[in-house]
């Protein structure tokens, strides 16, 4: 008994001190997702890159070898828009907060990082919450589940990404809760306005300053030098949305200050303006069949991804949540239910189209030389109800294995703790991530704010 | 749902306790400038190194001779000293004791949460504990606990002001303790008060960096004013980023409160990327990031609020022996993180900001018994502390020209009984108490507190309720909480007030970066009771309840 739970504690010790690894994949039928399905075919990942795709490839030595005959080998899955593995998700208190970015707040403990490996992620989208008409930076990490350091999550050179909020929950926590604008959709347009307006005279004042033509030194700004940044094009926009006029409307705003990186979040109104998201080149991640749980959100389609897909928006399949992160796959087969995605087009939902989105699709998304070694691999096609994740690789080393999925998997534990892991899981499935930190929501009873 | 403010009652509930301690000294002050000899006495005079016996005389503050045979001076008073141990008095590398106690302040109303004035947001590093030292009573505490100096810095919020550093003498001014009014300025992660900016961690590192930068414009911009002013406007002047700018030249460190691993991630990485004179503050896990924290030269104050020991459990299901083991093992790196950092080869001291000085001893004598070496916890002490404070030549050890810092006791240093009988502060002397004063008031004539007391509450239309275990031990009240939505899991708050009807007692919480502090006042009848529990930053929420009869 004394020596198993003595090896139980160190088990995640054994995934430290790497976070790029060597591995061959054996046998499996391989959905690549760009290049088609490859039977009986293998997967060499040396150095944390897939190196070659192919049959009957020989192991290197001292490479790993996982047989996946009977197997499906899919990319890693991405999840566009989650809140899991970060400590603070809403800086509720000022309708802009662009200079705030939830990469500052990694929580390399969060257990969800592990159970999200086990649905078969790998890549996520942290973001920060929709308290704000234009809310904080968010973070695209690596789910490197055992490693303690923060930066080690972090997916090196990946796009910044911002998150915009439209509608009723910046209207709410600052109109309402603060009597300040926006207190209604047209105040939430307004504070786009200004804040871009804002962020040119910041420019031209620095502008001025540096050629001697202003006497004063100007401050240093975060807030404004962030929305400049969006303005200059280094910044991804990732906007909270449901309604299709308010979708017009930021298109509209963003045309004005001549800013195209647009992904919308949620977007369950996109079916009615597919044709418009396309145009702007706007992508769009939604849930596959969620909605009615606030009163902007009560008109939408479970056949929305398959519309916006169809008018040849960029989709992806989103779980904004630390439960259905864990079954993605099965949101991406709804596609098939309610509308008529082929297998790949469903599985790009949640491989590389989210990659698109958050401009990572050169390095994840799809089984190809040159990539991350990020792999899922399932007993049963990802699309069947039937699936079941097996293991879960991330640049080469194995983050999740179904054979060895111990009982307790957590990396950090707290000598005082009360209560075991099940008392987390019960706050992760209940509490309310996407407004969590944001007291007002405290007063306003039963709402799910998405 | 209201689901966190339930679960952050539920923690409040269940998991906080607050150790504190109200031991006083009652000495009598002595003039500086007076002699004292203390004759055959064992001296320690560094760590480390072997004990001698010597005769020492104190003279005008000072150590004026250490020597095996020296005459009393005629004008010496002369301490009974004969096989007694001499070390140098502690120095407390920083502590939030030797402050005025502060006005309750009021709950601030404000008007743009989301644009606070600097004062609302807990931005006040141009604040300085100079100005707050509190009178002699309050260094009462750290000088009975053998502390001869304090770095001190006010508690509060992201930047709460400049720290001094103080001697634990009896003074007319509390201005005359200081040392060092302007030694370092002190940051946590916290945000500001009440859903203000910064309200979260990630607002609180933003802003540090944007504060930072702008703290060095605003210097560099002075210094170009001051060579050639022509065609610039006036430096603007803003006392916090003035304040900051002894930092950004690393003039003054930051000594940044670092509560778990993660904060010590964030803070290294403010560190990182604006260069600053890094003090980690009160470290707590530090064990596991033991590289990171080496490489980046920082000096480390471990923290001595340890973690309580889980309890034995009497189980043979697997899954929870497994658990308990891994909470035993935490609990053991925590214990033990001081060998870590030795082993490592990374100098620390302790700091005191969550350990009441009363408290010290108990809690070194623990990691001494868990293996800290005598001469390491004394390094700790005194030695290191020192040094960090830029008091090497001056304090630390009992060497002749130093400051009279000195403590003697009965007995060796954390020894299995050891009492401190005599402390020199800069050559003052205080004798130590006879008995420990350790009253916490009585109740009221004819009232039984003793006994268990059900409750009832409600927080945001959530119905609570519990049992309250009211215990009295050698005149020390303490209050265990058992709640109905988690029985098998009481809590037991030791400092509880009792003051004729009223009981009242502080719980603490952290939560997301926040502490939640939850102040319980109860006003006892002969079988119900009633009160208040105020919530910080939320409110107060009314609990009452019953006397329980002891045969159910």
């Amino acid at each position: 008994m004394k020596a198993i739970s003595i090896l139980l504690a160190l088990l995640p010790m054994l995934l430290i001190a790497q976070s790029q690894g060597d591995i061959l994949i054996k046998n499996g039928t391989i959905l690549t997702i760009t290049d088609g399905i490859k039977e009986d075919s293998d997967v060499l990942i040396r150095n944390g890159k897939i190196t070659k795709v192919g049959k009957s490839l020989k192991a290197p030595s001292g490479v790993e070898v996982v047989d996946a005959t009977g197997l499906y080998v899919m990319p890693g899955i991405i999840d566009a828009h989650s809140h899991i593995a970060i400590d603070a998700i809403n800086e509720a208190t000022n309708p802009v907060t662009a200079e705030v970015f939830v990469g500052d707040a990694i929580d390399p403990y969060d257990i969800a990082i592990y159970r999200a490996l086990a649905g078969g992620v790998t890549t996520i989208h942290a973001m920060h919450g929709s308290a704000n008409a234009v809310g904080g930076q968010c973070e695209t990490m690596k789910l490197r589940w055992g490693q303690e350091d923060p930066d080690d999550f972090r997916f090196e050179g990946a796009p910044r990404t911002i998150k915009f909020a439209l509608g009723e929950n910046p209207m709410r926590v600052h109109g309402e809760g603060n009597d300040i604008t926006p207190s209604t959709r047209m105040g939430i347009e307004a504070v786009f306005r200004k804040a871009f307006a804002e962020a040119q005279l910041y420019d031209m004042a620095w502008t001025k300053y540096r050629a001697g033509k202003l006497t004063q030194q100007p401050q240093y700004d975060r807030r404004k030098q962030t929305m400049l940044d969006i303005l200059n094009g280094d910044v991804i926009i990732q906007c909270h949305s449901y309604r299709a006029d308010e979708l017009l409307m930021l298109m509209n705003v963003l045309t004005d200050y001549g800013v195209d990186k647009l992904t919308f979040q949620h977007v369950n109104e996109g079916f009615k303006v597919a044709p418009e998201l396309a145009a702007f080149g706007a992508g769009a991640s939604v849930f596959s069949d969620w909605w009615a749980y606030k009163f902007e959100v009560y008109y939408s389609t479970a056949f929305n991804a398959t519309i916006l897909t169809r008018n040849g928006v960029t989709t992806s399949i989103n779980s904004d949540d630390p439960g259905l992160i864990r079954h993605l796959y099965h949101e991406a087969s709804k596609t098939q239910r309610y509308g008529d995605l082929t297998d790949t087009e469903a599985l790009s939902l949640i491989t590389i189209n989210p990659a698109k989105q958050l401009g990572i699709d050169e390095e994840v998304g799809s089984i190809e030389t040159g990539k991350h070694g990020d792999i899922a691999i399932f007993k049963g096609h990802p699309l069947s109800i039937y699936a079941i994740p097996q293991m879960t690789i991330v640049d080469g080393i194995k983050r999740f294995d179904r054979s060895e999925d111990a009982a307790d998997m957590r990396v950090y534990i707290d000598p005082e703790e009360s209560t075991p892991a099940f008392y987390d899981y019960q706050q992760a499935e209940e509490a309310d991530r996407c407004m969590q930190g944001v007291h007002e929501s405290l007063l306003t009873g039963h709402h799910h704010h998405h | 749902m209201n689901k966190p403010l339930y679960c952050l009652a539920i923690c409040c509930l269940m998991c906080c306790s607050l150790t504190s301690s109200y031991g006083q000294n009652s000495n009598e002050p002595s003039s500086i400038g007076r002699t004292y000899y203390l004759s055959d006495v064992v001296v320690h005079t560094r760590p480390g190194t072997d004990p001698s016996v010597q005769d020492v005389i104190i003279r005008d503050g000072l150590i004026d001779q250490i020597a095996p045979v020296l005459q009393p001076p005629y004008d010496a008073r002369i301490i009974e000293s004969d096989s007694m141990h001499l070390y140098a008095a502690f120095v407390a590398t920083l502590t939030h004791e030797g402050l005025a106690k502060e006005e309750d302040k009021e709950r601030q109303d404000v008007k743009n949460p989301g644009n606070p004035t600097y004062e609302q947001a807990g931005i006040t590093p141009h604040h300085q504990v100079a100005e707050r030292l509190g009178s002699s009573k309050v260094v009462s505490d750290l000088r009975g606990a053998g502390f001869a100096i304090a770095h001190v810095a006010a508690d509060g919020r992201m930047l709460s002001g400049e720290t001094s550093i103080i001697t634990t003498q009896v003074v007319d001014a509390s201005r005359q303790r200081l040392l060092n009014a302007e030694f370092a300025q002190y940051a946590r992660l916290r945000g500001a008060s009440g859903r203000v900016y910064p309200s979260t961690v990630i607002a609180v590192m933003s802003k540090m960096r944007e504060l930072y930068r702008n703290a060095e414009l605003a210097d560099a911009y002075s210094e170009k004013y001051g060579q050639d002013p022509s065609g610039m406007a006036a430096p603007n002047h803003d006392e916090v980023l003035q304040a900051l700018i002894p930092v950004t030249r690393g003039e003054q460190a930051l000594y940044y409160r670092a509560d778990g691993v993660k904060d010590i991630y964030r803070i290294l990485r403010l560190k990182d990327d604006l260069g600053f004179d890094l003090v980690l503050a009160e470290t707590k896990e530090v064990w596991r990031v033991i590289d990171k924290v080496k490489a980046s030269g920082s000096t480390v104050l471990l923290s001595l609020d340890l973690p309580e020991e889980a309890e034995d459990i009497d189980s043979t299901d697997a899954e929870l022996v497994a658990w308990h083991t891994r909470k035993v093992e935490a609990y053991q790196q925590s214990l033990t993180q001081a060998q870590t950092l030795e082993t490592a080869g990374i100098p620390f001291a302790f700091s005191y900001l969550e350990t009441k000085s009363t408290k010290v001893h108990e809690v070194v004598k623990k990691l001494i018994d868990a293996g800290l070496s005598h001469k390491t916890a004394l390094a700790a002490m005194t030695t290191v502390p020192a040094d960090i404070l830029g008091l090497a030549k001056v304090t630390g050890t009992v060497e002749k020209g130093k400051m009279a810092n000195l403590i003697l006791t009965d007995e060796p240093l954390w020894s299995d009984k050891w009492a401190i009988k005599h402390t020199w502060v800069a050559g003052q002397h205080h004798v130590a108490p006879v008995k420990p004063s350790n009253k916490k008031g009585t109740p009221a004539e004819g009232l039984d507190l003793i006994g268990t007391w059900s409750y009832a509450l409600e927080i945001m239309g959530d119905q609570q309720t519990g049992k309250l275990i009211i215990e009295e031990d050698d005149g020390a009240y303490s209050v265990t909480i058992v709640s109905d939505d988690e029985p098998g899991d009481p809590d037991t708050i030791e400092n509880v007030q009792v003051d004729g009807k009223q009981v009242t007692f502080l719980y603490s919480l952290d939560q997301d970066g926040f502490t939640v502090n939850m102040e319980f006042d109860l006003e006892f009848g002969e079988d119900t009771f009633e009160g208040t529990i105020e919530i910080e930053d939320f409110g107060s929420v009314d609990i009452s309840g019953d006397k329980q009869d002891p045969e159910q």
